[in-house]
């Protein structure tokens, strides 16, 4: 809005205001999405399919439910050690997918960055993971379930190709934010290509690879969850379901939440340990 | 000095890497993961896809249905999104180590995106369907607490790397 | 003295039309201090690039050390490499990593792929690099992280990972351009007694004349992509220097002047 009142003085009077942001081809491409958005969702609001549901209300109930849930969380249809196992399932489907997408993109990575290998192959493999990640993992474990069968086989394969669809993405802009000197130097010493990525490439990405992989970690966790129930292979995600839509017991809803909370919390302190043991180490 | 550089160095690489290979091994028994089985369903998956996800002319008869609730699934994601990330711009700026006012209210922030981020959507879905019914609200407010959650937590971490640029 | 590297009728065109060195032919015998001068954009760095070919020329002939350069292929090219140790401007260090192990980068060239790739070197390599990092009085920084260093320390590590290569020559590209004028002087009186006690071929990117005029054997003058001077320092009038930089450089010129009957 702003930017079109701007040039418009500009054309009527001639007398050029001096801009201190100039108008160049990003800031318009980040203003009119900007304003996009902001566009969409007012429309969003005026054409929700509301139901007549008093907003006021319903968020009073949604206090109370949330008060229920935490307040009175109980156990009934698995035991505290029963809880514990079924979060450990959960957390294992998320090391592993996470683990296993990471060594694939951590290769895959390096051939689709374009400083290390030649825009061909960056682009080639940039393309097919762009199509990996358009897919949302459900479907991909789907997919695999059809070959597999439900349970974890099926999961695991379907979690992993979505991990490493976006990992590459990740590594491999990382690489790409790498000083070129730095592989100049050892170009030029006579290092190939190898030692280069292991000697100079590796070390200087590390602390970016080690913080997008966490937030891999995180997302095929509550993916995990969700994977419980929809692909069968069990963990907390299954209970979750069935206390949400078989029982509707809010107050075992609690105790999962609980749970998930409180490994959730437990890996971010992880997380911020070990980068900062990566900073000053 | 030297070798004792050396091989501390190496000790700990060695060392990262068995326990990378234990937990590995630990999810896959506990997971029950089936890595030879793993291998050979993805061939099989793909003639499957190849074969199987393409659009079939009945399938394309529910097409308007299908692209009214994609509309609906638009409007719904970016009205969430858009006003989660004005919500989460604020909570990141607060609870960013380089931009933060304070210990305390960046502990407080960082503590309500990772509170709202794992509250998982289906339980959001269950509280809120409780109150707010079949309506376009449920789904939104949902989809607004996991965004916010999780945006905040993206902005922190950019907001962090800034400062090591410049 | 025999001569190290030669250069004919080098040539290095960017694209249609942008030439960034025509017809250099210049060359160099073993043990010279030379400096390169001129303005920025004058392909300095170019011209330095092609000799170990980070940059190909596009036409001429590189013969360094008997072997026609332009020729080689990836195993030789490599070797060719190690012969030559280079230093930069922003000393391009792993910065997470010790100055040891940057130091030892030095070595790859050597290595095959997997013991390099790994790190893995031998006793004797160590030792050297230890021995450079006292010789260039880094003694108390040899196991830090290379990030902890000031950049006159940094450029010294810069000079024993190419030192650590036994090279027969030096190519280094503005190694003082970031420096303050004291760890300018302590990194140029390095350069000139690696080239006096080891005997090493020293090829430096200048931009300051006056520090060119004080340290070296010979000054080439470059200009547009081509050299426009080619002599000892002591023959070098304020005229020529006028012509290397353009007429722009009174200020300059009369600098150097001052210098220049300081050091007489």
């Amino acid at each position: 809005m702003r930017m079109e009142d701007t040039n418009k003085s500009t054309v009527l009077t001639q007398s050029k205001p001096i801009k201190v942001k100039p108008l160049n081809k990003t800031a318009i491409v980040i203003r009119s999405t900007l304003f996009c958005l902001i566009a969409l969702t007012i429309l969003g609001f005026w054409t929700y399919d509301y139901k007549e549901v008093g907003l006021v209300e319903g968020i009073l109930s949604t206090i109370a439910n949330f008060t229920v849930m935490f307040t009175e969380p109980h156990f009934s249809h698995f035991t505290f050690t029963e809880g514990l196992y079924q979060v450990l399932i959960t957390i294992g489907l998320a090391l592993l997918t996470t683990l296993i997408g990471a060594v694939i993109s951590l290769f895959l990575g390096l051939f689709a960055s374009e400083n290390l290998s030649s825009r061909k192959v960056s682009n080639g493999i940039k393309t097919i993971v762009a199509f990996i990640r358009a897919v949302p993992t459900v479907l991909w474990v789907l997919i695999f379930a059809v070959a597999a069968g439900l349970g974890s086989v099926a999961a695991v394969i379907g979690m992993t190709f979505h991990t490493v669809g976006y990992l590459i993405k990740a590594y491999s802009e990382s690489f790409e934010e790498l000083d070129e000197g730095v592989i100049e130097v050892l170009k030029a010493s006579g290092a190939n290509w190898w030692q280069i990525i292991w000697q100079a490439v590796l070390p200087s990405s590390i602390t970016y690879l080690i913080s997008w992989t966490f937030l891999r970690f995180e997302i095929n966790f509550a993916v995990a969850v969700a994977m419980g129930a929809a692909a069968g292979a069990g963990g907390i995600g299954y209970d979750l379901f069935m206390a949400s839509s078989f029982y509707l017991d809010l107050r075992e809803l609690g105790t999962i939440t609980v749970y998930i909370l409180i490994f959730a919390i437990l890996l971010e302190v992880v997380a911020i340990r070990v980068k900062r043991h990566l900073k000053t180490a | 000095m030297q070798d004792n550089f050396f091989f501390k160095k190496r000790l700990q690489s060695i060392f990262i890497l068995i326990f990378l290979l234990f937990i590995t091994y630990g999810a896959i028994i506990i997971t029950e993961y089936n890595v030879i089985e793993g291998f050979t369903s993805i061939p099989l998956a793909i003639v499957w896809g190849v074969t199987n996800f393409y659009p079939t002319v009945a399938s394309l008869d529910k097409l308007p249905t299908i692209m009214l609730s994609l509309w609906e699934t638009i409007l719904i994601s970016i009205g969430a999104a858009t006003v989660a990330a004005m919500f989460a711009l604020v909570f990141a700026v607060l609870g960013s180590n380089t931009t933060k006012v304070n210990n305390f209210f960046a502990t407080i922030c960082r503590f309500c995106a990772t509170f709202f981020r794992n509250i998982d959507v289906a339980v959001w879905s269950m509280i809120l369907l409780f109150s707010f019914g079949q309506s376009a609200l449920t789904g939104y407010f949902a989809l607004f607490f996991v965004s916010f959650g999780f945006l905040t937590r993206a902005f922190i971490e950019r907001l962090m790397k800034l400062v090591i640029v410049v | 003295m025999s001569n190290l590297l030669e250069l004919s009728d080098v040539s290095k065109q960017y694209g249609q039309n942008t030439i960034a060195l025509s017809n250099i032919n210049f060359s160099v015998k073993e043990g010279e201090f030379i400096s390169v001068i001129g303005p920025s954009g004058a392909g300095k760095s170019t011209l330095l690039r092609c000799i170990n070919r980070m940059i190909d020329a596009t036409s001429g002939e590189i013969v360094f050390d008997g072997v026609d350069a332009l020729e080689l292929k990836k195993r030789d090219l490599r070797r060719l490499r190690t012969k030559i140790g280079m230093i930069f401007q922003h000393y391009n260090l792993v910065e997470r990593l010790s100055v040891i192990e940057n130091v030892l980068h030095g070595r790859l060239g050597y290595k095959s792929t997997l013991a390099g790739a790994l790190g893995l070197y031998t006793q004797k390599e160590k030792e050297q690099a230890i021995h450079l990092l006292n010789m260039l009085g880094l003694e108390d920084q040899i196991f830090k992280r290379s990030d902890q260093l000031s950049g006159g320390q940094k450029q010294r590590v810069g000079i024993a990972r190419a030192l650590v290569q036994d090279p027969k020559m030096l190519l280094c590209d503005e190694p003082i351009a970031s420096l303050d004028p004291n760890a300018s002087k302590v990194i140029m009186d390095y350069l000139q007694n690696i080239s006096r006690s080891m005997g090493i071929t020293v090829l430096v990117n200048l931009h300051q004349v006056d520090v060119a005029l004080k340290y070296s054997d010979r000054i080439i003058g470059v200009s547009q992509g081509e050299i426009v001077y080619d002599g000892s320092p002591a023959q070098m009038t304020q005229e020529q220097i006028h012509h290397i930089y353009g007429s722009e450089a009174g200020e300059l010129i009369m600098d150097t002047e001052e210098e220049k009957n300081h050091a007489g």
